[in-house]
């Protein structure tokens, strides 16, 4: 078990950034339909 | 979109990769945990190099007095300090597996937290000031001056100093190494590549948004 | 041109000369630095009693109380100026780089009277055994210098913001913290027996490095700090 942890890990970091991004790109285009 | 789609691709190789070959290390009893190494180190080069930048454009603004590139500068350190935070996880998870304890003030452990605080620095000090003038020039300087000293808290520090950390002196590790192949590279390089591309999609978008912000105030 | 550069000496000398006379007036900075510094001093010889400290804490509790002391007192340089409503006219007298000397010559005076005073204080209180005397004063000296660079110009940063109080802490830290863990472990390698001055090189090296790198940014920085 302990040697998914890693896997775990990593995929968490790759996770947390791509909904950040993902968010992002939501906010850049409810910002652009406004202006 | 086609740059999402390629750094969609990229990361879906490096994750694939990261655990179809062999683990980036020999001659240790668990091998396997060092696959991190492929996610962990990346980000902890891209948090690095997000300081630059932002120091970069300190530079830039003592230069040229364009508030833009303040803009740059506050962009640069925010998100990197998002990825020293997810490095400094990383890397104290890696030592729970590793060595037993999530912090052992190994040197290069501690230099990832100093990072961490040059950042915080950076935005307690921007925080003190309300001129927007006087925030940029004060900012550009500090970011200088905390590049300086973390060159030698990341760079110097734990090579000089004995420490747990692959790397430094006398590490519990010596005898077996990192494997640099080309199989590791294959690996190791697309992840570096594929960390920064996230890093600069995020700070593009950050930048856009605060743009449109301000035009909307305008408006 | 070589008239030009005494001035700047002379004149940065005298924001020095200035900053003495003003402080034998008030004796604000020195007090304070003083105080906390044999405060702590006795703080932990009290603590340990007859004990003593473990050796490798001796080097740590020492730098860490210098540490501390000019946080209380080197960040108050600039401020005091702003305060007093003197920065003008100092502005006006002379340039950046003579006022940056000075407040350096200033902050590297006080640091020396901490040291001279704290270091016998510890020797006396605390049992602090110095078996390379030449690796431990080359360690105190490099780091002072060090210090004085660095305090100096963070001092002007926080006399700019408006929330000075813990500002000063929070931004020196990671600046100056390099240079505590050198002079930590420089002075525990000067504390073991049979050391010599070249057991402490490497960290001597890098003390000098930092030395001169924080004083020469600091020195080029302060214009851009001091001239809005």
């Amino acid at each position: 078990m302990s040697n998914f942890i890693p896997m775990i890990v990593s995929l968490l970091i790759w996770g947390v950034l791509w909904i950040y991004v993902f968010r992002l790109d939501r906010r850049v285009k409810e910002l652009e339909k406004n202006a | 979109m086609f740059g999402k789609i390629g750094l969609l691709l990229l990361f879906a190789w490096v994750i694939i990769g990261a655990w179809m070959f062999e683990p980036p290390m020999s001659g240790v009893s668990n091998p396997e945990v060092y696959r991190i190494f492929y996610f962990h180190v990346p980000v902890a080069l891209v948090t690095f190099m997000a300081y630059c930048l932002a120091m970069y454009h300190g530079l830039l603004y003592l230069r040229n007095r364009r508030l833009f590139d303040d803009k740059k500068s506050s962009t640069a350190a925010l998100l990197g300090t998002i990825f020293c935070v997810l490095a400094t996880v990383s890397g104290s998870i890696f030592a729970r597996q590793t060595w037993g304890m999530y912090w052992n003030w190994d040197p290069r452990q501690t230099s990832i937290v100093v990072l961490l605080l040059t950042y915080l620095a950076y935005f307690s000090l921007r925080s003190a000031i309300a001129d927007p003038l006087k925030k940029a020039n004060l900012s550009a300087v500090y970011s200088i001056l905390g590049f300086i000293a973390a060159v030698f808290t990341i760079f110097i520090w734990p090579r000089i100093a004995p420490g747990l950390h692959p790397g430094a002196p006398g590490d519990s590790t010596s005898g077996s190494f990192i494997v640099m192949s080309t199989k590791t590279w294959l690996v190791f390089g697309p992840s570096l590549l594929a960390f920064a591309g996230l890093y600069y999609w995020l700070y593009s978008l950050s930048l856009k948004i605060s743009g449109l912000e301000e035009e909307n105030l305008h408006v | 041109m070589a008239a030009e550069k005494s001035r700047l000496g002379y004149k940065a000398l005298a924001v020095f000369v200035k900053d003495i006379k003003s402080e034998i007036r008030t004796r604000y900075a020195i007090g304070s630095i003083i105080m906390f510094a044999a405060v702590t001093v006795i703080a932990v010889g009290f603590a340990t009693g007859g004990v003593g400290l473990d050796r490798d804490l001796q080097g740590i509790v020492l730098w860490l109380v210098i540490y501390f002391a000019s946080v209380a007192g080197l960040g108050q340089s600039f401020i005091k100026e702003e305060e007093n409503r003197t920065a003008l006219a100092l502005r006006i007298y002379a340039r950046s780089s003579s006022v940056f000397g000075g407040k350096y010559l200033f902050n590297l005076m006080l640091l020396t009277a901490l040291v001279i005073v704290i270091i016998p204080l510890y020797i006396v209180l605390v049992g602090l055994e110095i078996d390379c005397y030449a690796l431990f004063i080359s360690v105190v000296i490099l780091s002072i210098i060090g210090l004085a660079g660095s305090t100096t110009i963070i001092a002007a940063i926080i006399s700019k913001a408006s929330i000075k109080g813990v500002l000063f802490a929070v931004l020196s830290f990671p600046l100056i913290l390099p240079l505590l863990l050198m002079a930590i472990k420089g002075t525990q390698k000067s504390l073991l027996t049979g050391a010599a001055i070249t057991d402490g090189l490497p960290e001597l090296k890098v003390l000098l490095s930092y030395a001169v790198v924080m004083s020469v940014a600091g020195f080029m920085l302060f214009d851009y700090v001091w001239n809005d």
